[in-house]
């Protein structure tokens, strides 16, 4: 079977600032793809690039498709083959007056097509999504009323209601309380586990990271310093590495943490 | 009712109805003072046709648009926030009409009337435009209904999800410019923005449903342009002034019912733990 994404020598400029360089990587479908590293690494720009939502060099395909050279509308219909979910905590809060199930369909608005309703299969989609993220109850609540976590469980089950082949998502469980964040961990794992889609995670927290991922890349200064298997990966000398601080690994049944040597 | 009074009533609820989408719009992506910086932009658009003798509203028309689509990519090429570069345009459009009109030697009282703006003196010709300022947005917001929720929800998510989130905004924007430019001579250049803002706010104080707030919008924009002008015929004050008068009353009334409203379901105290 043919890669679900696939970079070479990905490089992003923000003016003359190299925010990413010389990315390459090779996701086969139904991988989950950790990518660490500590605040202004270039974590959320890469998640931007692979959808084309900003300019890159290099070359980028996902699900075959390369992505620089697309046109306009065939790369519309390729993201609503791709989910994303954005680092909430940095975009200011709408103020449309629209409840859970509204924004939950926004994912189907792109994957029905321009200008066609939406359809009572969607509907059931939408209503099996948020069964399934544990929203049902909250579905007629206006969006803005929610807490951060609820926000990020609409989000990711907006992102799932695409029936996406590729899942990225930026620090999903990033400025959360402990509850939220073992909330989110679980339902992204369980969602992995159940769809088979690929997944791109960036987090710069290694308890966010669901049990059993396959795949984990260790990004510094906007490159790829080390990526392989967790195990080979998520070690104390890679970690100190990435951030610069003496580092102990810690793993239980699969799932990973990191602590500071000192805190021992 | 005499020609003149149906001429009036059918300008004000065509203006009033359509600054009260565009402002539904403008307010819903956390940009109102898009609205100034278009209504300025509109104005040096019709300060400028006086001189190079095009026709005023669609030279008006381009203007407002240019700056619309300058808006974007200058801000973001320059690292600027899209409301600290409206604020530049603004100043910088505000000045080029006053230029003009300093530099004017005559028509200058024709000029004036687009900034201050006389309900009153709107003739039947006018209406056509108005009318299609109102109708093009919503038949956009009808016909894409699901993409333009998403867009107006949040553009970047919305292109992250396959949606035309880019043509959808800068039609919607387009659209706002075409009403912003259509009403210069119902309020005027300098108070279209209470218009375009104070209606659409007080409807989102008002209701917490998306199509209530839009048909809400249009209502409390027409309410404030028709009040305006009842004011206005009974005390004899000027209409632009008097709308802005009655759309800030609406506001002000909206924040007091929204007061007393009870707490929605979600919000009310449960029982002690």
């Amino acid at each position: 079977m043919s890669a679900a994404v696939v970079c070479n020598e990905l490089a992003v400029r923000h003016g003359r600032l190299a925010v990413l360089r010389s990315i390459s990587l090779a996701l086969a479908p139904g991988e989950f793809l950790a990518v660490l590293g500590p605040n202004g690494a270039g974590k959320s720009t890469l998640l931007q690039a692979l959808p084309g939502l900003i300019a890159f060099q290099g070359t980028v395909e996902l699900l075959g498709i390369p992505v620089a050279t697309c046109p306009p509308g065939r790369l519309c219909r390729l993201r609503r083959r791709v989910g994303y979910v954005p680092q909430l905590h940095a975009r200011s809060a709408s103020i449309l007056p629209v409840c859970v199930r509204e924004v939950v369909e926004m994912g189907r608005a792109g994957v029905r097509g321009t200008g066609r309703r939406l359809t009572a299969e969607d509907r059931a989609v939408c209503e099996r999504i948020m069964q399934q993220t544990r929203l049902t109850e909250l579905a007629d609540r206006p969006y803005h009323v929610l807490s951060g976590g609820e926000q990020r469980k609409v989000h990711l089950a907006r992102a799932l209601a695409q029936e996406p082949a590729v899942l990225l998502l930026d620090e999903p469980a990033g400025h959360l309380d402990f509850h939220w964040q073992e909330a989110i961990t679980q339902l992204i794992g369980e969602c992995w586990r159940n769809s088979g889609t690929t997944v791109i995670m960036v987090t710069h927290d290694l308890r966010h990271l669901p049990a059993d991922i396959s795949r984990v890349a260790l990004l510094k200064r906007g490159r790829i310093i080390r990526q392989g298997r967790p195990q080979e990966i998520l070690q104390d000398a890679n970690l100190s590495e990435l951030y610069e601080l003496p580092l102990r690994v810690a793993v239980t049944e699969g799932r990973y943490s990191a602590f500071p040597e000192e805190a021992r | 009712m005499t020609s003149l009074e149906l001429k009036w009533l059918l300008t004000a609820l065509l203006g009033g109805a359509g600054c009260g989408l565009a402002g539904f719009i403008l307010v819903s992506m956390n940009l109102p003072f898009m609205g100034i910086c278009l209504a300025h932009a509109a104005l040096a658009g019709a300060v400028l046709s006086y001189f190079i003798h095009t026709p005023t509203l669609p030279t008006a028309l381009v203007a407002a648009l240019l700056t619309a689509a300058l808006i974007g990519p200058l801000a973001d090429k320059t690292r600027t926030h899209a409301n600290t570069m409206m604020s530049i345009l603004f100043s910088l459009t505000l000045g080029l009409a006053f230029l003009g009109i300093g530099l004017l030697q005559q028509q200058r009282s024709d000029v004036l009337s687009l900034m201050w703006g006389n309900l009153l003196l709107v003739r039947w010709v006018d209406l056509w435009p108005l009318g299609a300022a109102a109708l093009l947005p919503l038949l956009l917001l009808s016909l894409l209904g699901k993409e333009t929720k998403a867009v107006l929800f949040d553009r970047e998510i919305a292109r992250s999800s396959g949606i035309h989130a880019t043509a959808i905004y800068y039609a919607m924007i387009a659209f706002c410019g075409l009403t912003v430019t259509v009403n210069l001579n119902v309020v005027g250049g300098l108070m279209l923005y209470s218009l375009l803002t104070n209606p659409a706010v007080a409807a989102f104080q008002l209701s917490s449903g998306y199509r209530s707030v839009i048909v809400l919008s249009m209502l409390l924009g027409t309410l404030s342009a028709l009040g305006g002008l009842v004011v206005s015929f009974v005390l004899n004050w000027p209409a632009g002034a008097s709308i802005v008068l009655v759309s800030s009353l609406v506001y002000a009334i909206s924040l007091t019912v929204a007061g007393l409203r009870s707490a929605p379901p979600w919000n009310r105290e449960g029982p002690e733990p």
